[in-house]
């Protein structure tokens, strides 16, 4: 394989482990608890830029060029559990403000409105973040001490995104097959029935959404490792929908959909279109990709709501005959 | 001075929000359907006056005209193909805001590949300025202030004089009831939909006239300004949206004194504060409570 082949599979994989990453978090979210969380890319933005400052060290010294708050040379593993920490304290705050209102459509659209906010803030805030132009030059995790080649270190990075992958899957499995996930799913189905019963439901619904912006922050801080870069050009409000797209096709509330749908729509089909010939000027292309994107949702809503792998009906019986008959063991059996 | 001047800019921007809001409030009213697709409705209608305006030749008020049928069409399409299939399958409201998202991003770029990511303007003739009470406004803010009044007083007698906006009020209040009493919702949803596309487009169209230029994405960049003042005043209440028009119009410009960066987040922290302290806004049941004691 070529350099350019190699670096072009480097950009593909590690990018697609970051999306993974993500949409099993907004599956979390929203797949299994109903939050319309339009702010979703806010949090991986947040991890980024953790990860980011407080590996670029100090502000000023070589990083003259660019102004931010919080500069700090930490060990990048230690930068990497802050930024997920930092995720899930901004998705703490924000969950305690914006998932008040009763109608979860309301919810959605307080997340919307702290999205674009917080967009406008940070490019506008040059002294925060450094404004439009964002961050560069964000250390690559581990390169000084491993000292290899531009492809050799692309490979090792795809490496520790697969590792990332594991570890966050591990979690995700743990998490959505607890008892816990059960009473978020209930939530999900009928919030009213679930208080009924006696779940605190705005507890819950608070616990989903702070886990799932702190994964949310650790894909982001996975992402910035590898490009090196962050700035308000990278998160904008429509990214999320990209991600809604993705579980929306793989399976509301199915994790290995989630998966799945997010390598079909951002790996496949964003790397597909752009072999397709230039015709008129290079924004065409663009936009009918993303008409297409617009009817594959719609077409998926209408057609096949439940996705490409539809959420695992659960079910829970008494075992109806046998030796233990009579024991209250409730048997989760797959449909 | 600058308070006087800021006054004026705030009429003209409510003038405009008021014919966004009261379009937006009117659909949600009776549906029930956060349409995020609404921004991109009014981007239709800002190039369908540039396609009468500067393609065609004609007056600028034929295109605000062809701008509002513009917006009343492709809304009502959008109701019989998408949101009333959508709807009647039983999808709920969260999947269908999702649906409007992907119908916006489609609008959007339809428009994009068409007509290219470059700003256009319209064809205005010149015209002086005119000073009254301190306020300097051009002859078309004038026109833009007179076509939203004009707008407004005319749905209000629509709502209040006559038989479809009396059916209306009903299907607002309780559709099951209206259609049990012999109202065929549908077509009174059918026609919302429509009458709130063609203020949708009138506000587009004003909006970029009183911008000067506008791209493809003018519209979706109004959206959440109009929502803010829709659910001010109580979401689905016409005349809650025209007061929040007017409060947010002149909060947005009179912020701008202070920082032009403001304008935005002004009306955003208002729709946040109102969403999360009276999501059913600041007259709450007003015009419910009216429209259940039918006369």
């Amino acid at each position: 394989m070529t350099t350019a082949w190699q670096f072009y599979f480097i950009t593909l994989l590690t990018y697609s482990g970051v999306n993974i990453i993500a949409a099993w978090a907004l599956n979390l979210q929203y797949g299994l608890g109903g939050i319309l969380n339009f702010a979703f890319i806010i949090f991986q933005a947040v991890g980024a830029y953790a990860a980011a400052v407080l590996t670029l060290g100090p502000a000023g010294g070589i990083t003259t060029f660019q102004t931010y708050v919080g500069g700090a040379h930490l060990p990048w593993l230690l930068a990497l559990v802050v930024a997920t920490l930092a995720g899930g304290v901004l998705a703490l705050l924000v969950g305690l403000v914006a998932l008040r209102p009763k109608r979860t459509d309301y919810q959605g659209m307080v997340l919307l409105t702290v999205a674009i906010i917080a967009a406008v803030v940070v490019t506008d805030e040059k002294g925060w973040l450094n404004g439009a132009s964002g961050l560069v030059g964000v250390p690559k995790p581990f390169n000084e001490s491993l000292g290899l080649g531009l492809i050799e270190y692309g490979w090792f990075y795809v490496g520790v995104v697969a590792v990332a992958v594991v570890l966050v899957f591990i979690v995700i499995h743990l998490l959505t097959s607890s008892p816990w996930c059960r009473q978020v799913r209930a939530m999900r189905e009928d919030p009213v029935a679930a208080e009924a019963l006696g779940l605190n439901v705005p507890a819950r619904r608070l616990q989903v959404f702070v886990i799932g912006g702190a994964i949310a922050a650790f894909s982001g801080a996975l992402l910035v490792g590898y490009i090196g870069s962050w700035s308000p050009g990278a998160w904008g409000p429509g990214e999320t929908f990209l991600l809604f797209v993705c579980i929306v096709v793989g399976g509301l509330g199915n994790n290995f959909g989630a998966a799945v749908g997010s390598v079909l729509v951002l790996t496949v089909l964003f790397n597909g279109l752009a072999y397709l010939p230039i015709f008129s000027y290079t924004t065409a292309a663009e936009a009918l990709q993303l008409v297409l994107l617009g009817l594959i949702v719609i077409a998926f809503l209408w057609f096949k709501p439940r996705g490409l792998f539809p959420e695992r009906r659960r079910r829970f019986a008494f075992p109806s005959a046998g030796p233990d008959r009579g024991t209250a063991v409730a048997v989760e059996e797959a449909r | 001075m600058e308070l006087n001047l800021a006054l004026g800019f705030g009429l003209v921007t409510a003038s405009i929000l008021a014919l966004g809001a009261v379009g937006f409030t009117l659909q949600f009213g009776i549906t029930n359907i956060f349409n995020l697709s609404f921004g991109q409705v009014m981007t239709v209608g800002m190039f369908a006056a540039y396609l009468i305006n500067v393609q065609g030749g004609q007056s600028l008020w034929v295109g605000v005209l062809g701008g509002a049928l513009a917006g009343a069409v492709v809304s009502g399409f959008l109701n019989k193909t998408v949101f009333m299939p959508f709807l009647r399958r039983g999808v709920s409201l969260d999947g269908i805001i999702i649906v409007s998202l992907a119908v916006g991003l489609v609008l959007e770029n339809v428009m994009l590949a068409f007509a290219g990511p470059s700003f256009k303007a319209y064809n205005q003739p010149r015209t002086h300025s005119i000073h009254v009470l301190g306020m300097i406004l051009t002859v078309q803010q004038l026109l833009i202030i007179g076509i939203s009044v004009a707008a407004l007083v005319g749905l209000h007698l629509l709502l209040r004089q006559t038989r479809l906006g009396k059916a209306m009020r009903a299907t607002a209040a309780n559709a099951g009831l209206a259609r049990t009493s012999g109202i065929a919702t549908d077509r009174v949803t059918m026609i919302a939909w429509c009458l709130s596309g063609a203020l949708c487009g009138a506000a587009g169209v004003t909006f970029a006239l009183n911008l000067a230029t506008f791209d493809t994405t003018t519209g979706s960049s109004l959206l959440l300004v109009v929502i803010a003042a829709a659910v001010f005043g109580g979401v689905g209440q016409p005349y809650g949206a025209m007061l929040g028009a007017l409060v947010i119009g002149l909060a947005t410009e009179f912020a701008a004194l202070v920082s032009p960066n403001l304008k935005e987040v002004i009306a955003f922290a208002i729709l946040v504060v109102m969403l999360l302290v009276r999501p059913d806004g600041l007259i709450p049941s007003a015009a419910t409570k009216e429209t259940m004691g039918a006369r």
